[in-house]
């Protein structure tokens, strides 16, 4: 081919491995999954306690919410594998993965479903109130169930970077499947058919959850805007 | 406007003249001359002005950062030995900080143009790069904690045991102890931490990195015998017949005159530990060669 | 103060500083870049939004890390060769234009078609219209997503540590090394700590100015 150097370019090579990456992938998979739910759970909880201005809880929330997105996840993944133990505190790798991506998604997904509550047009709320709901059940009467809807595409491209983000595992060498191909790498050396594999099987898979992302906004859309 | 432009320039001058003022500083030294070692200098190392060398960063006492944020350790000491030779001038040389499992594709991708890093010999490397004349020699052992049961390779029979990615160890493991379930770093603390943290049972790589680790840690231990013993080899790209003969050639002199020795003792300050190496470093009236056939026997 | 924080504090606030380059620079290549390209997805033209579309979900659609790592280690095979600060540079540069592309073109797709059907009847070309009435109001839309891609990118350069640039990571990284082939204590907590301290410090600021200026320009 093109290729300088003599590389010997052999793209049967990733069969070669195909099990060890395909574990490598079910870990990626199962990470980015149980990251992605937890995510989505915390967002809906918290956003709604910080929505509905609870005094102290608030602002723990926010405090939470803060530390997570002003500070990079890699070193986040640092701490909780490497520095966590000094102070009593060991997590397996497994743990480190699904639980890093779960703050992290968690400190966006919070923000995102609080302007979505937010955001519901105040006249709903009233009109709940003049019937005499309560304010707690107004919100979730009214609120709720739209605000979330509001939400929802922010909240499903957080949620596809969570996926992403699962790549961040190499730092803890956890063996997910980009760690999985630097370690085929590191014996073998063949760079570019690796990473031209893997880089295809994101690309896939991220399009993939793109399309299924935009049918769940096509079918909760809410009808004529808000 | 005139006055802000005028400010520019003179930043500008004054930013110059500081990057000019270090040169000047660096001219103070006396340059040496290029030292001849019986093959010609390769004409792009030549070119470049100096050796482009990837070391390790993390493998005391061969390469290591030391307090000062500098380079250090036996290999490191080499390479400018070597930069002596070539250009006249130790500090003629480029040190790459590599793991274990990117010092090949640096050197295949021309990010460095030698490899110097604890490198052993395999057959199976020696596919994908050409190998200088030996400059060491040492194999794998493990390192646990002082209190482990481990005593031997067969007690880690379906453990968890923390390797580094690339490593000897690593392929030996894969190949003959495959119900080993292999934890794989990228760098030595980040191993040494895991196993203080009793990730795993064990830590396998190269006898020389353990015996330091424990010598510093008392709480570990080395148990096991040696396997995968084999030379260490300095790596260049494959077909890259210039640099091979000139780095050939400057070892053998670096071994007539005793200077890896030398080089050996700076590095390892303890008497015990210089005499159980002694016989793997190349010096006058000691060979070392590459073995034939595989060296991961199982 | 114990004795081995004077080392690692001026080896980290090296790394810092290398950083703090590459935030700089990655973020104006990606505002820059992002700009065009966002732009270009709102022309008529199929082809050219079929091009630069290609572009934003490749970049968008990769993790960072694969990005980099096909820099740092494909693209001198095929013969381009880039120095380590350089492949950080180009791979968050790729990343961050094709986020601020999609912001870019979202923040002028949402300026009412009113608005531009408005200064067309008025007689407005094409150019005038987007300089004095498109632009300005996509501007408004655009600028607190921006501003958090800003924080976002300035994080991301912490990834540069997996192709070995000596960022502020990659420096306590070592020194964490170092300090644990020493034989003592790892210190892992307070050095990481100060890390996630330092980026903290930087980008609150940057979240808070993102937040206040959705407010003031809704």
């Amino acid at each position: 081919m093109f290729l300088a150097q003599g590389y010997d370019f052999q793209p049967g090579f990733v069969f070669d491995h195909l099990p060890a990456l395909a574990h490598g992938l079910l870990r990626t998979l199962a990470i980015s999954a149980i990251g992605m739910a937890g995510a989505l759970v915390v967002g809906l909880v918290l956003g709604a306690l910080s929505a509905l201005r609870v005094p102290v809880v608030r602002q723990v929330i926010r405090c939470y919410v803060e530390v997570f997105r002003n500070t990079p996840l890699l070193v986040q993944i640092f701490f909780l594998y490497f520095a966590l133990p000094d102070i009593g505190l060991q997590l397996s790798g497994f743990t480190v993965g699904w639980l890093s991506l779960l703050l992290w998604g968690g400190a966006y997904t919070v923000e995102n479903f609080r302007a979505g509550f937010e955001a519901v047009e105040h006249g709903y709320v009233e009109a709940c109130r003049a019937l005499g709901f309560s304010r707690l059940s107004a919100f979730r009467q009214t609120n709720v169930p739209l605000g979330w809807r509001i939400a929802l595409p922010s909240v499903t491209n957080i949620l596809i970077s969570v996926f992403k983000n699962s790549s961040f595992m190499i730092a803890i060498s956890y063996p997910e499947l980009t760690e999985t191909a630097i370690g085929i790498v590191a014996v073998s050396f063949r760079v570019f058919e690796l990473f031209a594999a893997i880089g295809i099987v994101y690309l896939g898979l991220v399009w993939l959850m793109s399309l299924g992302t935009q049918a769940v906004e096509r079918r909760f859309a809410i009808p004529g805007g808000h | 406007m005139k006055a802000k432009l005028g400010m520019i320039v003179a930043a500008a001058a004054l930013l110059l003249a500081a990057c000019g003022g270090t040169d000047a500083a660096d001219q103070g030294k006396p340059a040496g001359k290029p030292v001849d070692v019986g093959a010609p200098l390769p004409a792009n190392v030549q070119q470049k002005g100096k050796l482009a060398v990837g070391v390790k960063c993390d493998y005391p006492p061969f390469g290591y950062i030391d307090e000062a944020g500098e380079n250090a350790g036996f290999e490191i000491d080499v390479a400018h030995r070597l930069a002596a030779y070539a250009f006249g001038d130790p500090g003629a040389v480029e040190l790459t900080c590599v793991t274990g499992s990117n010092r090949v594709p640096f050197l295949t991708t021309n990010r460095i143009d030698l490899i110097m890093a604890t490198m052993n010999y395999t057959p199976e490397r020696a596919e994908t790069i050409d190998f200088t004349s030996p400059y060491f020699a040492g194999g794998v052992k493990m390192l646990v904690p002082a209190d482990s049961s481990v005593r031997g390779w067969d007690d880690l029979s379906g453990k968890q045991v923390i390797t580094i990615k690339g490593s000897t160890a690593s392929l030996w493991l894969t190949q003959c102890m495959p119900d080993v379930e292999q934890v794989q770093f990228e760098q030595t603390s980040e191993a040494v931490t895991a196993l203080a943290q009793d990730r795993a049972v064990a830590f396998a790589q190269d006898d020389t990195l353990l015996v330091d680790l424990a010598s510093k840690n008392k709480a570990t231990k080395v148990v096991g015998e040696v396997r995968a013993d084999s030379p260490w080899g300095m790596g260049v790209r494959k077909g890259d017949t210039a640099t091979k003969a000139w780095v050939d050639a400057a070892i053998k002199k670096l071994q007539d005159e005793d200077l890896f020795w030398k080089a050996f003792q700076e590095s390892v300050s303890d008497k015990a530990t210089q005499q159980q190496f002694e016989k793997v470093i190349p010096r006058p009236g000691n060979e070392l060669s590459y073995p034939t056939g595989s060296i991961i026997e199982c | 103060m114990p004795l081995w924080v004077g080392p690692v504090a001026s080896y980290v606030a090296q790394g810092l500083w290398t950083t703090l380059l590459l935030a700089l620079v990655s973020i104006v290549a990606s505002v820059l870049l992002g700009t065009v390209l966002g732009t270009l997805l709102t022309l008529p033209q199929l082809w050219v939004r079929a091009v630069v579309r290609a572009y934003v979900e490749i970049w968008r659609g990769l993790p960072i890390i694969i990005t980099l790592f096909f820099i740092f280690f494909v693209l001198p095979v095929l013969g381009i060769e880039v120095d380590t600060f350089l492949a950080a540079a180009i791979g968050l540069a790729l990343w961050g234009s094709a986020n601020v592309a999609e912001v870019v073109r979202g923040a002028v797709q949402s300026v009412p078609r009113g608005q531009s059907e408005a200064a067309a009847a008025l007689g407005f070309p094409w150019q005038r219209r987007m300089r004095h009435v498109i632009l300005p109001q996509a501007t408004r839309r655009a600028l607190p997503p921006l501003v958090g891609l800003v924080v976002n990118l300035t994080q991301q350069t912490s990834l540069a540590a997996v192709i070995g640039l000596l960022d502020v990571l990659e420096a306590s990284q070592r020194s964490i090394e170092r300090l644990t082939l020493a034989g003592g204590e790892t210190h892992a907590v307070p050095i990481l700590g100060a890390v996630l301290v330092v980026f903290f410090v930087i980008c609150l600021p940057l979240t808070i100015l993102s937040r206040r200026l959705e407010r003031v320009l809704q």
